[in-house]
């Protein structure tokens, strides 16, 4: 079992980074044909998450490269619904394959199997590494994508990444200096055995540098801009990847980081360093200052990308209130509430699919990021695609019989559980908010008037739309079997500590 | 399993319209007469379903569950499928179940292509309503709560004026912002009823009775929700918006179906939760309801808009309401429920039968529509019942929950004037709007040519003629269960 399960680990994400690597030759050195690379890919990405979802259930987990990756039940759950993701964002690209640049395909399984890498690897370092390798093919796709804004899109996301990089590198170099390792448990022993840490300069600054450069890569408020540009200068797919899946998985390993490695230190007591504080700012800022000015686009995929940059605030949020929630040790509670977090994680993935179809629907024979405004009459044109896209609309507002009334209702249970009732409302108001914006993209599905229509839907992207459909509609009217998963997957992680 | 057939019977309820829906929504849009029929039917299969379990239920003694449904939903967190029913839902379920048909058979799409989507979106918002009505989990309440606003949305923004979006955004946002409140609300008092975690009204109901909240910080977190939708002073700005510029259809069912419902609300989480004095809330609740109850009364005397005169008195008719069900008495408490009937009876009536003349007259202001009785004395009459619902006039079922109210009042001279003061004002407003409507001399000129009322307008309101009379001449048949 260890063997096989090892080495299916490892196959996750090679056989993802070695048919990427390959697919992206073959693209830019044989002209292979479009359509074959992206039947390549998917068939490559279906195949890791069969492997993925073969090895769960993770009660036993596994520890690789002396510690830094660990494939437990946690690790396992996030890849197969990234997987999933990039399964829905390899369709999307089969729509209109001619409009993808050469290599596209093959850098979007690279970022894959750097996403896969980032829900297991714990190790600061090695988080550094995947967060870089995921968003390098990112960048590059940005870069070669004849959109107007592309290039500007790779240049601010690299200065942006570099600077994340450095910070977390810097950061992880001050907490090795002081505690001897960056593997996560290593961490959290010495924490644990200290007892003057609240004012340990290096720790402090150590933190707050890691803290300071995961923030920019979950783009938390202030570190927000760059994410919303790249993914309106990403081609659609890519653009899916990077605020869906991608997204899913970083706020995976900050969870990771925070909640194993630096949980010892939310404890009263210890000065500066309960990082919960900083969090709960950083996350509250996200969520409402992101989603007022998604509130506010004309453009469909810089609204998808502000609303994702909210999600990420609200599971900020959560987890600084899980931090508290640990810290009174009730495991029961505290796994319930992973489990919420990785639910909410899983329904983001597969909910931004069914966004991306949006985007997809209407980006025919558009270079840029195209205007909401050609959703309307949507319903009347393509009724059956008006309502997986209302699904899809409706379920990242949180409304009922959608996936995502159950992954909200847990953050926020998660919130009021640990006392932070003032934060609980803050976040459902903004929910609120977001249920408004939704009824408005759906109302001009509904109300306005037909555009003329140049809109073009295949195969594939009904394919797409009713698997995002189901799967939403599925997870909303049959929620405990999922949550279940989810709680057993988050008790794997606090087996850690 | 020895009453699966009541369980049946009860899934029927919130389960027939929805299935409706989908089936009216699967249909192509040209097949205008068979969308029709299927609304009908299903919303007649959820009225005999209701009739049936009228029939087959014994009278409650009590709030306790006359019949229940239950099945594990998210079992990690306490969350279930539990439907049930007990004396007050089964009065307010008939009375939904009812009014959906009224508006089914009674009003037209606003505009003839828009048929699908009339009949979706009404049997949408019944499902919605009778599962706000049957739910007995909070998770499951909230749910439907929810869920009920997008069909609303809907019915009442399709119309042909901007006037409804408007309305329709404004009734949308206040609701969803009072919900999420809720949401926090319902967490907080789940997680104050301790372990095993329980979303289950019943089981929290017990939990309480045994070791009472006393002041829950939670508790006003929840009185929003329903505020908005019962309209009350100073969230009630939606509805008169909403009466007036809304298509019939959705104004027949705000009034007979979202009104009443927060007033349901009230009585069926907070009154069994947070027990007489919602944890100390109650003197607020009542006070905004002498507030609404007089003021609504008193902006209907100045309105020139036959909707909006109506809107503003069945707002004071549930501020009447709410400050029966929030006095603390047994007879209070059914007389706003009688009242909340009222609403939804008599609101229905009058926003068919206003809808009906306004459209044919292409006009809302009262002074310039006259003659109904001369022209029309059957429709005008039957309107009368509605009329004399809101004035409370002896004998329908709005004199019965008004008396009632007052006289649980009748120790405080000062409260109980200024109720009575408002029960006058609004009979004598609606008296006196009823009068410019139909008395004086009739010019068909002005009036549409198309044949209004039409037949089945008639005869469904003749048929909640007869409800209004048989609930105020036998108010025990409403009271007397709803304890």
């Amino acid at each position: 079992m260890m063997a096989a399960g090892s080495a299916s680990g490892y196959l996750v994400v090679g056989t993802l980074w070695l048919l990427g690597l390959t697919v992206a030759l073959l693209e830019v050195r044989i002209p292979l044909a479009r359509r074959t690379a992206f039947y390549l890919g998917l068939a490559s990405a279906a195949v890791a998450t069969t492997l993925a979802g073969f090895m769960w259930p993770g009660d036993s987990q596994l520890v690789l490269a002396g510690g830094g990756l660990r494939v437990d039940g946690f690790a396992l759950f996030i890849q197969v619904f990234v997987l999933l993701g990039v399964v829905g964002s390899l369709l999307l690209g089969l729509h209109e394959p001619e409009r993808a640049e050469a290599g596209t395909t093959g850098l979007v399984l690279m970022a894959a199997a750097g996403a896969c890498l980032l829900a297991m690897t714990s190790d600061l370092m090695g988080m550094l590494v995947s967060f870089v390798g995921t968003m390098i093919p990112l960048w590059a796709i940005a870069a070669i994508h004849p959109a107007r804004n592309g290039r500007e899109a790779a240049l601010k996301g690299m200065v942006v990444g570099s600077l994340a990089a450095a910070l977390t590198g810097l950061g992880a170099a001050l907490i090795l200096a002081r505690t001897g390792t960056t593997r996560l448990a290593g961490i959290a022993a010495y924490l644990q055995s200290a007892d003057w840490i609240g004012s340990d300069p290096l720790l402090v600054a150590g933190l707050a540098l890691v803290l300071a450069g995961l923030g920019c890569f979950v783009a938390a408020v202030p570190f927000h801009m760059w994410f919303v540009d790249v993914v309106e200068g990403l081609p659609v797919p890519a653009g899916l990847l990077l605020s869906g899946g991608v997204m899913a998985a970083a706020l995976a390993a900050v969870t990771r980081v925070l909640l194993v490695g630096f949980q010892p230190v939310v404890l009263s007591g210890f000065g500066y360093l309960s990082w919960t504080a900083i969090l709960h700012a950083l996350g509250l800022a996200a969520l409402l200052i992101c989603n007022a000015l998604a509130l506010v686009q004309r453009r469909l995929k810089r609204m998808l990308a502000y609303l994702a940059a909210g999600q990420a605030g609200l599971v900020l949020v959560t987890l600084a209130a899980i931090g508290d929630l640990a810290a009174t040790g009730q495991q029961t509670v505290v796994s319930r509430a992973i489990g919420g977090v990785l639910v909410f994680l899983a329904v983001h993935a597969l909910n931004w699919v069914g966004l991306f179809v949006a985007v997809e629907v209407i980006a025919g024979g558009v270079k840029l990021d195209p205007k909401i405004s050609r959703l309307s009459g949507l319903a009347h044109r393509h009724p059956w695609m008006a309502v997986a896209i209302g699904l899809a609309v409706l379920c990242m507002a949180g409304m009922p019989l959608t996936a995502g009334f159950f992954s909200r209702l847990y953050l926020l249970s998660a919130m009021v559980e640990a006392g932070w009732t003032a934060t609980a409302a803050v976040a459902a108001l903004s929910l609120g908010l977001v249920l408004v914006m939704s009824l408005g993209l759906v109302a001009t599905m509904v109300m306005q008037p037909v555009k003329p229509d140049d809109l073009r839907i295949s195969p594939a992207l009904v394919l797409v739309a009713a698997l995002s459909s189901v799967t939403i509609l599925a997870l909303g009217i049959l929620p405990g079997g999922i949550l279940d998963v989810a709680i057993r997957s988050a008790a794997s992680l606090l087996g850690m500590v | 399993m020895e009453n699966w057939f009541e369980q049946l019977l009860l899934i029927c309820l919130p389960a027939a319209p929805a299935i409706g829906a989908i089936a009216a929504g699967s249909c192509p849009e040209r097949a205008t007469r068979l969308v029709r029929v299927i609304g009908w039917a299903f919303s007649i299969v959820a009225l005999l379903a209701w009739i049936a379990l009228r029939a087959v239920l014994p009278d409650a003694a009590g709030g306790d569950l006359l019949v229940s449904v239950y099945l594990p939903w998210v079992s990690d967190l306490g969350i279930g499928l539990h439907l049930g029913l007990d004396g007050t839902g089964l009065v307010m379920a008939g009375m939904i179940s009812f009014i959906t048909l009224v508006a089914m058979i009674g009003t037209l799409p606003s505009l003839p292509e828009l048929n699908r989507g009339h009949v979706v979106c009404l049997l949408a918002a019944e499902a919605g309503m009778l599962g706000v009505v049957t739910s007995w989990d909070l998770i499951l309440f909230i749910a439907f709560w929810e869920v009920t606003l997008v069909p609303f949305f809907f019915l009442m923004g399709r119309g042909p004026t901007r006037g409804g979006v408007a309305a329709a955004t404004r009734f949308f946002v206040t609701s969803v912002a009072s919900s999420v409140l809720m949401w926090i609300g319902v967490l907080m008092l789940v997680q104050a009823a301790g372990t095993p975690i329980t979303f289950d009204l019943r089981e929290l109901a017990a939990r309480f009775a045994d070791s009472p909240l006393g002041s829950f910080s939670g508790a006003w977190l929840f009185i929003p929700a329903f505020l908005v939708r019962m309209a009350a002073v100073p969230l009630h700005t939606w509805f008169p918006a909403a009466a007036a510029s809304v298509p019939t259809a959705a104004a027949v069912l705000l009034a007979g179906g979202v009104l009443p419902l927060g007033g349901f609300g009230l009585v069926h989480v907070l009154l069994r939760l947070f027990g007489r004095d919602l944890c100390g809330l109650s003197t607020w609740l009542y006070w905004i309801g002498l507030a609404t109850a007089l003021g609504g009364a008193l902006a209907s005397v100045v309105q020139r808009d036959l909707k909006r005169l109506l809107a503003y008195v069945f707002l004071a008719q549930m501020g009447l309401a709410l400050t029966g069900l929030t006095l603390g008495t047994q007879e209070a408490r059914n007389g706003g429920l009688l009242l909340l009937v009222a609403t939804g009876m008599g609101g229905g009536c009058l926003f068919l039968f206003s809808g009906v003349v306004c459209s044919a007259r292409g006009n809302q202001r009262i002074v310039e529509i006259s003659g109904l009785w001369r022209s029309h004395p059957a429709f005008a009459g039957l309107a009368f019942a509605g009329i004399a619902s809101a004035g409370a006039v002896p004998g329908t079922v709005g004199f019965a929950g008004a008396y009632l109210v007052l006289r649980n009042l009748s120790g405080n001279f000062v409260h109980l004037s200024l109720a009575a003061g408002a029960v006058l004002i609004m009979g004598a407003s609606v008296l006196w709007a009823y009068r410019r409507v139909t008395g004086g001399s009739f010019h068909p000129e002005m009036w549409a040519t198309f044949r209004w009322p039409r037949k089945r307008q008639v005869t469904i309101l003749a048929i909640l003629c007869v409800v209004i009379v048989l609930a105020g001449l036998a108010p025990g048949v409403i009271s007397g269960v709803g304890r």
